[in-house]
Parts: structure tokens; C-alpha cells; sequence
């Protein structure tokens, strides 16, 4: 059982030889075989060979041999990436995202590819075409979305590390429901280039992590500008962990009185409190604040994220590659049957919407004013971040819910997303932080929201949080690491 | 009466190395699917990337025809679903357009008349399809492939000068440098919107589309007014829709009736960051920029170049790039353009070249038209000499002594050949003096037989004439 | 608003998506409680000349014209469901 040690354990056992990176990625395997928890569509089925091929090689690396899972909506070449999806259930990339390029290069293993909200549209994992993943802490209740099979991945130990995508929560909301680590970073902190784009400015790619410290050294090897993504950060790469362990006195958070209404679950919001509470006794400046526009986020992502879905997914024609019908007889119906067979609800839903805001005279009236919106909402965000480090709230409304919810409401997926989907719209960091349980034992997460590139940061709070709580957050009550 | 109005909107493809959004190869001569890069096959997960050389030719293109250039732009999504449109949008400049608010000067029936450019922009070409057996096959190569799209004012009242917009345009398009202009091969499509009114209010437009050459311009608009003019003195109404040039039929037919407002959907791309353009850019650039056909004008005109040689020579560009090498003296220079224009231009249309695919070499040209006007040899030999140097590039001096062209000048050898022959036709000379012209003529022949016409003509006849008075 | 069927059959045209009239039933009062709540921007008031459209601080990113990383033919085809050795093929498209 040697996953369940920290990645710093892992590593010295590594290099001392006790172990070996095939060890490492038998035991995933094993992990995976025995859960029921669907988080993967896709198996690596070299992981093994490629785990032997290290074995023998020095350990250059604190990641040198870890098994990674990756979110099946970012490309590996000759690995099925399906996006959970009908549509490309039968697509075998010809090239590597950058950042499995830059796994790659540090000698991680990429175990699998994990389940997932269909293009990454769903907060719950239900819309995959390959079933929905469940919560490792309660099977009844969703991972939540879109990045479902990450979260229960790494919140389950079937490996340490995972990547997800988030475009409006994907990465924060999962990583909540689950107790485990998320990052979104900052938009462009890390190339996007292979990760199949649900809406361009507002994806990123992130870590999914069993702590505070590992994420910061998974971020490590993923952040940087890439050629192949002209909207990736110039912005130097720092060590994230750098300030990990330093002291928070001097930080001064601002808390949004929005983020603590009604709306949001008492037990949520309690926790919450529990610990502003404790960064208060620490000595920090905590203030309520307000944020204008912030009320808007809901329809205002539902504007921008569709709008650009339905120009994205416009490329999945059955043509090229992806699933093309057996019964046209033009090329309209090739068009129309490869997409209506392709897609499910949920996408065809957002397309559809999508296509109405830019359509004629919509295109005014919907799609400039929400451009306008975004610029103010962005606005004061950066006035905030004038006067204070970091922002603090709840990651989501609520805790962990029941299967078939989002089936009746097709707004619930929109309304998961009222915490977390501002901070996709002004391209801020924010990582999600496990701080407690509710009383049916269901992980509660915490927002951390930084500056833009202020990733260190975050991760020093995060830390000092979690270094406080020292919450046991393995569902099956292992040993914490 | 019914005046027609008329827009035209022409893409070009440019002539760089790799394609605008990618780096895939520009190149239509490259077999089917060959120049492909990932991200013209719209690959899942690819993000595009943008080719300075463009923004350098958008920037050239805006300077020749006196656009405003836009200072900071962004590019624009123009979504539709067709099988050559692999991502299922175009990224095209709907908002900032690079250039806007130009102009080009053309000269109708010796007036001047500015056709006014609305707007240029810089956008991506799709696939080619091929149709066959109810069956369509898509070549990727020109996916990506640069366009510069330009749009006029609605400005343009007559087929006439829609010709000349077109044929000036192509002319100054071609001396940029950025792209084949070849409308028979597609690196310049012309589409045209004609409409016709009794009044200052536009009548129904239609839109001509696949004009496969520049004088089809002509005809398509001609036939097109003739149509509406038909339909409106009739009383009928005419219908938006787009037609297209049937060249068997020298006539355009009817495409497809306009849909209710195309809905393209476009919207900001978000895929790619701002570009900005400095003043000191376009100045680097506009101080590069090559010499062009209105000032190539000028500068002829000053050489002392006939109007037939200029437009000759400027209507081959391969041709004029040589001739403004060549360093000699105005008179030279006007011996030059006669040789380029005549024996030159005459080799190359039948040997279906350009110049540049030749062998001849700016020096060794300029040798041969100093011999030639120096009278050393003559026009016919000039000639011949042309044809070797296009053909091996050879020495001009080399190719003499080959031929043994004599190259006589000596006034005493030529008349020693005289003699031989007035001896040798007496008969003739008795004719001449007689008051038989015609006499004379035959003594020359015979002469510039004996000589394979190597010697110069006027100086033949002027010693043959002082043989003749003795 | 409320969606009529022709506006869902409008924009499942512009989508390409063939519905049945079940679906369209059934989208027309999905897409319309969606976009009642899109239309709560309509009512925000703010000046309408500062758009955002990517929070990248990045701009003027090229290439240089060079030309690079092409596909195989064998690549390109790789993935196409209808091909033969040089083309991807579609229905014929008849303008």
C-alpha cells in the first residue's frame, strides 16, 4: 500500500529502490479493478510496460514515477479520448495535449482516463455517456461535475493525482463534493492546447489533489506559456510551494457578503465561518465586502460559456473523425443524425442555446451586453484585489446531492455553479479546500480565489487551513497524508 | 432611366509560406492532403495560431489601395457548417477589419475616377472539394490558406469600369508582391453586386459569384444589368438572390434565392489575443514597399517610353522587374523596351515562359542592346542572338563569334562587297540609271544575301548609293 | 420570451441537430426557463463600449512564415469514417 503515503514518502522509497514505479502503477491498477466507483472510461494499457521502462532509470524527479489520471477531455495521443461522449467514443488522438507532453517529460505514468460530465457540460458527472461516477463517501450521491471521475479518483486513493477542467466549477465542485484538493488556475497559467475546448475563454486546465502540497508540485510542472496557446501566460512560473508553511498573518481577506447568503446552505456557511473564525484568531484582516455585478454571474456565464460551446462543438461533424450516422442520404442528414446521435441532452441543450444568443440580431443584444458585463464584473474583482490577497467562500452552495436531480431541473447545473463560475468569468485562480463535514459525513469544500498569478499565495493560506483542520480525508478512513 | 450600381468584392490568396491560423504549407500545387497541419484538420483540443506575414501583407495591401489601418484589432468567428469548413467557423475580421475606407484610381475614357474601398479584411480559405459520382472529396491543402478579402463602396456604374476596378486592382496586387493573382487559378475571386434604380435609392441587389477571368467581369455584369433592365421595364421586381457566371453559356444563372438573412453567428474569437500595429511599423513598411504600376507610369513616361511599350511592359511584371535592372541611358533603355516588348516577349508567350524562367542575364543584355545600338550588329542578328541568350544564357560576344556574325562596319570592306556585286549585275545597274527604282531594291537584296544580312541596311544603301552616282 | 416551435426548430437548424416533435416539445419549455434566466442581463444597466472578450494579457502573438509539424496523408485520413487513399468523402455537396 504505498499510494496512500505522500508523494515525498513515495519519492524517497523510489529512490532508495524499495519500491518501483511499476509497483506504483500495479497497485493503481489494482485500486481501479477493485472500486465500483466508474471514474474511468479509458485504462492506459501500457501503463504497465511504461511503468517497467522506468524501473530501471534514476529518479530525477519528485513526480518521477507517480501515476496520473487524466480527465478524458484532454487529448493523449493513441489513447482513446472521448470526452464521454457518443460523439468521439471511437477517437484516438494523433497528438498529446501539452500538458501530458510535460507529464511525460517528468516520467509520470498516465494511468487513465477519467470519467466526466459529457465536453465537460454538467456539474454532476450524470450527463456522461458512460454512466455516471459515483461519490466515494456516499455511492447514492453525485461526485459532482464535470470533472466527476478525477475527483473520485484521488478523493477515493486509487491514484494521488488527477487532472481536471474547469470552465464554470468543473475542477472546484467535484473537488468539494469529494474532500479533495482542486486548482483552478488562473486563465492561460497553463497551456491549453489539447484539451478539447467546451468555451475557449474560460477553460483551464487544473490539479486534483489528495493535499494542499502536492498540488502546488503537480501546478509546478504544468504552468508556463506555450507556443501552441496564444492565450498562455508570459508570466514567470514560480515554485507554488514556496510559500507553503510561511506565515499568513499579514494576509488580508476579503469574504463576499454574497457568498454568505441565504442561498447557501446553513451547514456550508457554518463551516465557512469556523474557519474565518480561526484565521481571525490568527491575527488576519477578514471583511465582508461586496461585489457588483456578481449577481449576474449565472446569466452571464450561461451567455459567454454557450455562445462559445456551440461555435466549438461545431467541428464535430462526423467527418473528419467522431461518430458519423449509417443513415443519411445528404450531407444535411450526415450533418444533423451524426450530431443528434453523437450528443447527448444536456450538450444539445447548451449548442442550441448557444446558437440562439449569437444568432441575428441576439448577437447585440445577448452577446455584446454580456462582453460589457464581463468586463465590469472583471473590474471589481481587480478593485477588490487592489485592497486585499485573497477572497474566501464557500466552493458551492451545498454538499454532495442525489442522483436523477439535474435531470428535472435544467437549471440546476447552471445554479451548482453560483459560487464558483465568477472566477471563470474575470480568469482568476481559486482552489477549493476540504474543511469539514456535514452531518451525513459529506465533504465540505472552501473557495480560496487569488490575484491573477497569485497561485503561491493561495496555496499558503490553503495550507495553513488545512495544517489547522487536520481533517482525515480518506472515505474509507485510511491514514491522512 | 436606370443607372446600375455596382459592388465588388475580390478575395486573394496570398503567397506565403505557411497558412494564416497554422503552420501548415501554402501551396496549391502540393498533392491532396499533403499540406495539412493538425490544426487545419480542426483537430479536437487545437487552438489556432496567427502568421505575422499576413498581418504584413493586410498592412502593404492597406497602404496601396489608401486604407485607414486599424491600429488594434481582433479576429471574428463566422460560424457555419459546410464540409470545406473543418472547424465549422471561419476566423475572419468582422469588427476591426485592418483596412478601411480606401481607394483606388482608375482611368475611365481619360478621366480619373477613385473607386472607393470599404473595407479589407484578412480571413482563411476552406477546403477544396472535388465532385465526382454523386460523391464529394475534400482536399485540406487550402484550409487555412490566407485571403485578403476587399470590398468596394457600392460606387462602381458601369461594367466598364468594374473591368478596369478589377484589371487595376489585380495589376496592383500583383506588383505588392502578395499573392499569384490568378483568376483562372482562384488566387483572385471576383464576385460582383449589381442592382439597378431610377433614383438614389439602391434597387434590389444581386449578387454574381464564380467569374472565372477578369474579361467574364465584363461580361457578366453587361448581362446581368440587360437582365434586370428586362425585368424592371417589364415591371417585374427583381429577386435578392445570388447567381453565378455560366461560361458555356456566357450568361449567369441562378445559384440559389437569398435565405432570409444569413445567420453567421459571428462573434469575437477568443482564441486569439489582440493584435496591435505601431505607427513606426507601417512607416518600415511603407518605406518597403515596391514600386507600383501608377508610378512605374510616371517613371516611363519620363524614359521617353511609347504608351504601347508601358503598357505592355507593365502588364508583364516578370518583364518590367528585368527592365528596371538594366542600368543604361534613357535611348538605350527605349532600344530595350523595344527588344523586351518585341522579339523578347514574342519568344516567351511561344515558348509559354516568363522571363525569370529564362536564362538571360541583365548584363549580357545590356551588352547586346549597346551593340546594337552602336550599329555594330543589326535588328536580325540582334534577334537571333535574343533567342540564344534566352535559351543557354551565353555570352553575348560568345554567341557572335559563334554565328560569325562579321560585324562589319569598315566602310571599305562593304564596298568591296558592293562591287563584287554591282560587277556581278550589270544588267541592273543599267536598269537603275535608267530610272528603274525597283533596280535598287534587288542590288540591296543581293547584298544583304551575299552578307546573310549581317550588315546595317541604312548604311548599305547610303554606300551602295555612292557606288551607284560614280 | 417563450420558445416557439419554430425558434427551437430555428436553432436546432442553425446546431444541425435533427429533433423529433417530441424533443422540440419538450426543448421548447427547457430553452425557454434557460433563457428567462439569460434574460436577467437585459435588465443589468451598464455602459455598453468596454467589451472583454479573454482575460489573456497577451497580444501580438505570431509565428513566423515558416511552415511546420504536417500531417501524414495516412494522419489526416486516420480518424475520417469515409475516405479513400487521398481524400475525406462526404455526400455530394450541390450548391
Amino acid at each position: 500500500m504505498n499510494l496512500n503515503k505522500s508523494i515525498k514518502e513515495i519519492n524517497e522509497l523510489l529512490k532508495k529502490k524499495v519500491i518501483k514505479p511499476s509497483d506504483l502503477v500495479k497497485e493503481a491498477l489494482e485500486n481501479i479493478k477493485k472500486n465500483n466507483l466508474n471514474a474511468f472510461i479509458t485504462i492506459n494499457e501500457n501503463a504497465l510496460e511504461e511503468a517497467y521502462q522506468l524501473d530501471d532509470k534514476p529518479v530525477d524527479n519528485i513526480l518521477f514515477g507517480i501515476p496520473i489520471a487524466i480527465k478524458d477531455n484532454i487529448v493523449t495521443k493513441d489513447i482513446k479520448t472521448s470526452c464521454a461522449s457518443l460523439m468521439l467514443d471511437n477517437f484516438i488522438p494523433i497528438y498529446d495535449a501539452t500538458v501530458i507532453k510535460k507529464i511525460k517529460e517528468k516520467n509520470m505514468i498516465i494511468i487513465g482516463k477519467t470519467n466526466m460530465d459529457e465536453f465537460a457540460m454538467g456539474s454532476s458527472g450524470e450527463t456522461s455517456y458512460y454512466k455516471p461516477t459515483l461519490n466515494p463517501w456516499n455511492e447514492n450521491k453525485v461526485p459532482g461535475g464535470s470533472s466527476s471521475g478525477s475527483a473520485c479518483c484521488v478523493s477515493s486513493r486509487m491514484v494521488p493525482l488527477a487532472l481536471g477542467s474547469d470552465t464554470g466549477g468543473s475542477i472546484r465542485q467535484p473537488a468539494s463534493f469529494c474532500g479533495v484538493v482542486g486548482l483552478k488556475p488562473t486563465y492561460g497559467r497553463i497551456s491549453r492546447y489539447g484539451l478539447i475546448a467546451f468555451a475557449s475563454s474560460l477553460d483551464v486546465i487544473g490539479p486534483i489533489t489528495r493535499n494542499v502540497y502536492e498540488n502546488a508540485l503537480l501546478l509546478n510542472i504544468l504552468a508556463g506559456h506555450d507556443d501552441n496557446d496564444y492565450t498562455s501566460s508570459f508570466e514567470d512560473v514560480l515554485d507554488y510551494t514556496s510559500l507553503i508553511g510561511k506565515d499568513v498573518k499579514n494576509l488580508k481577506i476579503a469574504v463576499p457578503n454574497y457568498y454568505m447568503s441565504e442561498v447557501i446552505d446553513e451547514g456550508v456557511r457554518n463551516k465557512v465561518k469556523e474557519v474565518l473564525d480561526i484565521l481571525k484568531k490568527e491575527g488576519l484582516q477578514v471583511d465582508y465586502i461586496d461585489i457588483p455585478y456578481l449577481e449576474y454571474s449565472i446569466p452571464l456565464y450561461q451567455v459567454i460559456a454557450l455562445g462559445e460551446c456551440s461555435s466549438n462543438l461545431a467541428r464535430f461533424d462526423g467527418i473528419k473523425y467522431g461518430h458519423q450516422t449509417s443513415n443519411y442520404t445528404d450531407i444535411t442528414s450526415l450533418y444533423k443524425r451524426s450530431r443528434q446521435e453523437g450528443f447527448g441532452d444536456e450538450v444539445k441543450r447548451r449548442i442550441m442555446i448557444g446558437s440562439y444568443v449569437l444568432s441575428g440580431k441576439n448577437a447585440d443584444i445577448y452577446y455584446h451586453k454580456a462582453l460589457c458585463l464581463r468586463k465590469q464584473l472583471t473590474n471589481s474583482f481587480e478593485d477588490v484585489f487592489k485592497k486585499y490577497d485573497l477572497i474566501i467562500g464557500p466552493t458551492n452552495t451545498n454538499v454532495a446531492y442525489d442522483f436523477n436531480k439535474i435531470s428535472s431541473d435544467v437549471l440546476k447545473s447552471f445554479y451548482d455553479d453560483l459560487l464558483t463560475n465568477p472566477v471563470n468569468l474575470a480568469g482568476l485562480p481559486s482552489l477549493s479546500l476540504p474543511i469539514g463535514f456535514n452531518v451525513e459525513k459529506l465533504p465540505i469544500g472552501m473557495q480560496i480565489i487569488g490575484n491573477y498569478y497569485k497561485e503561491d499565495v493561495i496555496y499558503q493560506l490553503a495550507s495553513f487551513i488545512e495544517d489547522k483542520l487536520k481533517l482525515n480525508l480518506d472515505p474509507k478512513g485510511g491514514i491522512k497524508c | 432611366m436606370l443607372t446600375p450600381t455596382i459592388g465588388i468584392e475580390v478575395h486573394i490568396e496570398l503567397k506565403s509560406k505557411a497558412k494564416v491560423f497554422s503552420t501548415g504549407r501554402n501551396d496549391f500545387q502540393s498533392l491532396p492532403n499533403t499540406n495539412v497541419n493538425i490544426l487545419d484538420l480542426a483537430y479536437p483540443g487545437v487552438l489556432p495560431k496567427l502568421n505575422k506575414e499576413i498581418i504584413n501583407m493586410g498592412i502593404k495591401t492597406c497602404l496601396a489601395l489608401n486604407c485607414n489601418i486599424s491600429k488594434t484589432m481582433y479576429f471574428d468567428r463566422k460560424n457555419y457548417f459546410y464540409p470545406d469548413l473543418p472547424k465549422g467557423y471561419q476566423i475572419t475580421q468582422k469588427n476591426t477589419p485592418i483596412g478601411t475606407n480606401g481607394y483606388l484610381e482608375i482611368e475611365v475614357d481619360g478621366k480619373n475616377k477613385k473607386v472607393e474601398i470599404e473595407e479589407l479584411h484578412i480571413e482563411e480559405d476552406t477546403c477544396k472539394s472535388i465532385h465526382k459520382d454523386k460523391k464529394t472529396y475534400l482536399n485540406y491543402n487550402r484550409a487555412g490558406v490566407p485571403l485578403i478579402e476587399i470590398v468596394t463602396k457600392p460606387c462602381i456604374h458601369s461594367s466598364k469600369e468594374a473591368k478596369l476596378y478589377v484589371e487595376k486592382l489585380r495589376e496592383t496586387l500583383l506588383y505588392l508582391g502578395i499573392s499569384d493573382v490568378k483568376i483562372e487559378e482562384g488566387s483572385m475571386r471576383c464576385d460582383a453586386n449589381v442592382s439597378l434604380s431610377d433614383n438614389d435609392t439602391l434597387g434590389t441587389k444581386t449578387e454574381i459569384k464564380n467569374i472565372g477571368s477578369i474579361s467574364h467581369v465584363a461580361i457578366a455584369i453587361e448581362k446581368e444589368i440587360k437582365r434586370q433592365e428586362e425585368i424592371l421595364n417589364s415591371g417585374g421586381k427583381i429577386v435578392e438572390e445570388t447567381r453565378r457566371f455560366d461560361d458555356k453559356k456566357m450568361d449567369t444563372v441562378r445559384m440559389r434565392i437569398k435565405e432570409t438573412g444569413n445567420d453567421y453567428r459571428y462573434f469575437p474569437e477568443p482564441d486569439l489575443p489582440y493584435v496591435t500595429v505601431s505607427e513606426k511599423e507601417i512607416l518600415e513598411i511603407k518605406n518597403n514597399l515596391p514600386i507600383l504600376p501608377d508610378e512605374l507610369r510616371v517613371k516611363f513616361q519620363n524614359i521617353g517610353l511609347n504608351e504601347n511599350n508601358i503598357k505592355t511592359i507593365i502588364a508583364n511584371i516578370d518583364i518590367c522587374h528585368f527592365f528596371l535592372k538594366l542600368k543604361l541611358d534613357n535611348n538605350l533603355l527605349i532600344t530595350a523596351c523595344n527588344l523586351l516588348t518585341g522579339d523578347v516577349l514574342a519568344y516567351l508567350n511561344k515558348n509559354n515562359l516568363t522571363l525569370d524562367k529564362t536564362k538571360i542575364e541583365v548584363s549580357n543584355f545590356e551588352k547586346l542592346v549597346k551593340l546594337l545600338v552602336n550599329k555594330e550588329i543589326s535588328n536580325r542578328q540582334a534577334k537571333e542572338i535574343i533567342t540564344i541568350m534566352l535559351d543557354t544564357g551565353d555570352d553575348v560576344k560568345k554567341i557572335i563569334k559563334d554565328k560569325g556574325f562579321s560585324n562589319v562596319t569598315d566602310d571599305k570592306v562593304i564596298k568591296e562587297i558592293i562591287n563584287k556585286i554591282l560587277n556581278e549585275n550589270q544588267e541592273s545597274v543599267n536598269d537603275y540609271k535608267n530610272g528603274k527604282d525597283r533596280a535598287l531594291k534587288y542590288l540591296m537584296g543581293q547584298i544583304m544575301k551575299e552578307t546573310k544580312g549581317s550588315l546595317d541596311p541604312s548604311l548599305v544603301q547610303k554606300l551602295l548609293l555612292e557606288s551607284l552616282s560614280l | 420570451m417563450k420558445f416557439t416551435k419554430e425558434e427551437v426548430e430555428h436553432v436546432a437548424n442553425l446546431a444541425r441537430l435533427e429533433l423529433t416533435d417530441e424533443e422540440i416539445k419538450k426543448y421548447q419549455l427547457q430553452l425557454s426557463d434557460i433563457l428567462k434566466e439569460i434574460d436577467k442581463i437585459l435588465k443589468v444597466d451598464i455602459k455598453e463600449d468596454d467589451i472583454l472578450i479573454t482575460t489573456t494579457k497577451n497580444s501580438n502573438v505570431y509565428i513566423t512564415d515558416n511552415y511546420s509539424e504536417l500531417l501524414t496523408k495516412e494522419e489526416v485520413l486516420k480518424n475520417a469514417n469515409n475516405k479513400d487513399l487521398d481524400y475525406i468523402i462526404v455526400p455530394e455537396v450541390i450548391e
